[in-house]
């Protein structure tokens, strides 16, 4: 400090104040645009050095035609010093897909695609993700394919884009490839009938037209308070009100089990308790609900839980092969499904306008919810102990279903989640991306995928004990798969979805009545149908073909959602 | 010679200018106006086909998009109204010396440094219904159990706008309130006119050009609010805040009928440019 003020000591007019912090500004934009470009380098170059590392036991298990490696639960992703492969690629092909686990997963597991790629091509390929975040993902893949982009050369579909995208010729048709290659006809057989028909075909259930293969399997499942559930004075409470017993937290007594919706809106409403009333033996500093699902606006949060329950009362959107809609989506049993449906807002949170998946996670995790519905993809996070208040306390069931009042019939339905992976139509590599899909389901990269969390889609591995007994819901999971039907995937799905969706959530916030607002579903949704030409206006190959089955046969039949696809009885 | 290459030479200096203008904005804009004629759907391809004015008059007489003008207008006027009102009441009182004044400045004029999508998603959260801040607030204080984006979804999308633009509103009148002539205050205080004569004779002359232009532009904004509400509300519940720049976005990113979209901005380019002439009109007859 000799020779000289301190520099706080120094007095600096306003000229040079502003100087002294324009050099530091620049000075810092400088050093972070340098730190920045250097994080990226570095970045890049460690990037293929990720690895998952899975503790394992090493017991082969083999089911059906798939053999898998049986290992304990534990998967940690690390960064590893070397890269896998020393291959180094000479295509690179992008897939995009969501930004989400799943999508983090199938870039892991896509690192070993080199290495495969070169020994069965002969030519190394690397896959780079292309991860969108799920509020942009729908506009950033279609208007990429409007302009006839040749990458992504493979992607990610929700189930019900298929339409718009097959129809506009966007994703590839593969019936002629898989003619050719007996691989892919066998993989054909290894997926549930109900993923065949939302994930992979378009007019759903006609294999005539294979779009897709299923990627991340997804069903909504109910998560249940167990300690809650199984107190002695609250069953016995329960009984003198109901007249029945509560189930327990025993898996079975919930499935197979007939389980009804209504005895969920009893359970409901048992559980739902005021701010200083007592549960379980416990006063209760807040309210406490009884029951949370999804209801929010938001894409297809509310179209998905009431077409749920819209089918186990019998009903569904509309006739696929005709495109008629009055008479069906405002029909009496829709209406006692939509009065249903509304009917759980007194035991739902305050926040039941935007229940969605984070909602009611939120909700669960925060230990103020006796029991909610979410999808098995956003699970997780429930039972992850830093967030999570009843990580230990809960149990993961198939959704109830229904008894019909007026044929009697017990109905258990869900609307699907999840997505198909398809091939881009303009892509110069349709080749390689079907050696992706054979690459994707060998038994391998299927353990990695169920292990790191992804939702597995063949059949013969979703029943093996070790994939049920890998997570707290994978039992839940592989039982809900057979039980599965999707919403329209024609290329008007958009609006119609977004009819349904603002007439409904209007009819939950009470701005209309359940008959006004099925009705008003109905004329919008016949005026959107007419307006596009279904069916008449399409070519026989992309209708409904009238000889199978579809979901409204089925449905109203009471008959297993297996035999959506299958041919009609003369 | 000489003559003609000096009358040439700022032509050429402002032809990349000019191009620029012409291929980034007028002849997209004209093509556009080309496409809203056409039935065209680009996601499905295929050929356009020319169907006249039929997009016009299909969403003219559509009672929806009706629906929608009136739920913009409600928001329009209601937003602009209340941050001219709050940002006047701002600008009155940091005309006023004090201590802290310009810290007080900066942190008021914080809200519009935030992304309007970001303000969204806080406002969610800020709202929530069951672990919101303000429900909680509203319940401790007065015990009663609010429900902002369910009852009053309308007024919680104004107060998140009046929030993040009220201090634009502040910024113009403050800068017109600077700029009025000290000694004409003086003069005024000398003759000892009242606090409304003061401001109708002296301050009111000086500041309107300012106010009818940050009138004139967050009136264009509010009409064209986007990201805010969509993602405070999806325009819900039902269709109570579905703004028309939300419909548009839904009929031109999701359901792809692009002939229809272009149709429907040109529409709200109309609107807009007879509102603003309709401004330019007032503040004249004002200033004569």
């Amino acid at each position: 400090m000799s020779g000289g003020k301190s520099i706080l000591a120094k007095k600096l007019n306003r000229r040079e104040a502003l100087s002294t912090a324009g050099k530091v500004a620049i000075s810092a934009v400088v050093a972070g645009v340098i730190a920045g470009v250097g994080g990226y380098l570095a970045g890049s170059a460690a990037a293929p050095g990720r690895e998952t590392v899975t503790e394992t036991k090493a017991v082969t298990v083999t089911a059906g035609a798939a053999t898998v490696t049986q290992t304990q639960t534990i998967t940690r992703t690390v960064t590893a010093g070397a890269p896998p492969t020393e291959i180094k690629p000479e295509i690179t092909i992008t897939f995009a897909s969501p930004e989400w686990l799943p999508g983090r997963l199938t870039g892991l597991i896509a690192e070993k695609f080199p290495e495969w790629s070169a020994r069965k091509f002969g030519k190394a390929v690397a896959v780079k993700m292309d991860l969108i975040p799920w509020g942009v993902i729908h506009d950033r893949i279609t208007t990429t394919l409007a302009a006839k982009s040749k990458e992504p050369t493979l992607l990610i579909s929700d189930s019900q884009w298929l339409g718009e995208l097959y129809v506009g010729g966007h994703i590839l048709r593969m019936n002629p490839l898989i003619e050719k290659d007996p691989e892919l006809q066998q993989l054909l057989n290894r997926f549930d009938e109900s993923l065949v028909n939302y994930y992979m075909t378009y007019p759903q259930g006609n294999r005539n037209n294979i779009v897709g293969f299923g990627h991340e399997g997804d069903v909504i499942a109910l998560v249940v308070r167990g300690d809650i559930l199984m107190h002695s004075g609250e069953r016995e409470n329960f009984k003198a009100q109901y007249g029945y017993d509560l189930p327990t937290d025993k898996y079975e007594d919930w499935f197979p089990a007939q389980v009804d919706w209504t005895q969920l809106r009893d359970m409901a409403k048992f559980f739902t308790r005021k701010a200083g009333d007592e549960i379980a033996g416990k006063r209760l500093e807040e309210d406490f609900y009884g029951i949370a699902v999804h209801m929010s606006k938001e894409y297809d949060a509310l179209a998905c839980l009431f077409g749920t329950i819209l089918y186990c009362w019998g009903e569904y959107w509309w006739d696929p092969v005709t495109g008629q809609v009055k008479g069906i989506v405002n029909s009496e049993r829709a209406l006692k499904a939509l009065e249903f449906y509304r009917s759980l807002i007194p035991y739902s949170p305050p926040n039941y306008l935007e229940l969605w998946f984070d909602q009611c996670n939120a909700v669960m995790q925060a230990g103020r919810v006796f029991m909610i519905t979410n999808w098995v993809g956003f699970q997780p996070s429930l039972f992850d102990p830093a967030a999570s208040k009843v990580y230990d306390k809960i149990f993961v069931v198939p959704l109830p279903g229904h008894r019909s009042e007026d044929d009697g019939k017990f109905r258990r339905y869900a609307n699907i989640g999840g997505q198909p992976m398809c091939i881009n139509a303009y892509s110069d590599y349709k080749d390689i991306a079907l050696g992706f899909v054979k690459f994707w389901f060998e038994p391998e990269q299927q353990r990695m995928w169920a292990e790191g969390g992804g939702g597995v889609c063949i059949k013969d591995i979703i029943n093996t004990d070790w994939f049920k007994k890998l997570t707290p819901y994978n039992r839940a999971f592989a039982d809900s798969i057979p039980f599965q039907l999707d919403f329209w995937n024609v290329p008007t799905y958009a609006e119609l979805l977004m009819a349904l969706q603002e007439e409904i959530h209007a009819c939950l916030a009470g701005q209309q009545d359940p008959k006004t607002a099925l009705d008003r579903l109905a004329e919008r949704h016949e005026k959107i149908i007419k307006e596009d030409g279904y069916p008449d206006r399409y070519p026989p190959e992309l209708r409904y073909p009238p000889d199978i089955k579809s979901p409204l046969d089925v449905v109203r039949a009471g008959e297993p959602a297996s035999e959506v696809g299958k041919l009609k009885k003369k | 010679m000489h003559d003609r290459s000096e009358k040439l030479f700022p032509i050429i200096l402002i032809i990349p200018a000019l191009a620029i203008v012409f291929f980034l904005v007028i002849f997209p804009l004209l093509w556009a106006l080309g496409l809203s004629f056409y039935r065209y759907n680009v996601l499905r391809g295929g050929e356009p086909i020319f169907i006249g004015l039929d997009n016009y008059v299909g969403l003219l007489s559509d009672p929806f998009t009706w629906e929608r003008f009136v739920t913009t207008a409600t928001f329009v006027v209601s937003t602009v109204s209340l941050e001219f009102l709050l940002g006047f009441g701002l600008a009155l009182l940091f005309y006023q010396e004090f201590r802290g004044r310009r810290l007080a400045i900066t942190l008021v004029t914080m809200p519009l440094l935030i992304a309007p999508i970001a303000a969204g998603i806080f406002f969610k959260y800020i709202y929530d219904a069951t672990f919101g801040v303000l429900t909680y607030l509203v319940w401790t204080l007065t015990g009663m159990k609010v429900n902002m984006t369910k009852d009053y979804a309308m007024l919680a999308a104004v107060l998140l706008d009046a929030w993040q633009w009220t201090p634009f509103m502040m910024l113009f009148v403050l800068a017109g309130l600077e700029a009025v002539p000290r000694h004409l205050l003086e003069s005024a205080e000398i003759d000892r006119l009242s606090w409304l004569n003061k401001f109708k004779v002296v301050i009111w002359p000086t500041i309107r050009p300012l106010v009818m232009l940050a009138l004139l532009f967050r009136t264009m904004d509010a009409f064209r609010t986007f990201d805010t509400v969509f993602a405070l509300t999806e325009g819900g519940p039902g269709t109570q805040t579905e703004l028309i720049s939300i419909s548009l976005y839904r009929v031109a990113f999701k359901y792809f009928r692009t002939g229809e979209a272009t149709a429907l901005a040109f529409i709200v380019l109309v609107i807009v440019i007879l509102l603003t002439s309709l401004y330019l009109r007032m503040a004249r007859r004002v200033g004569e």
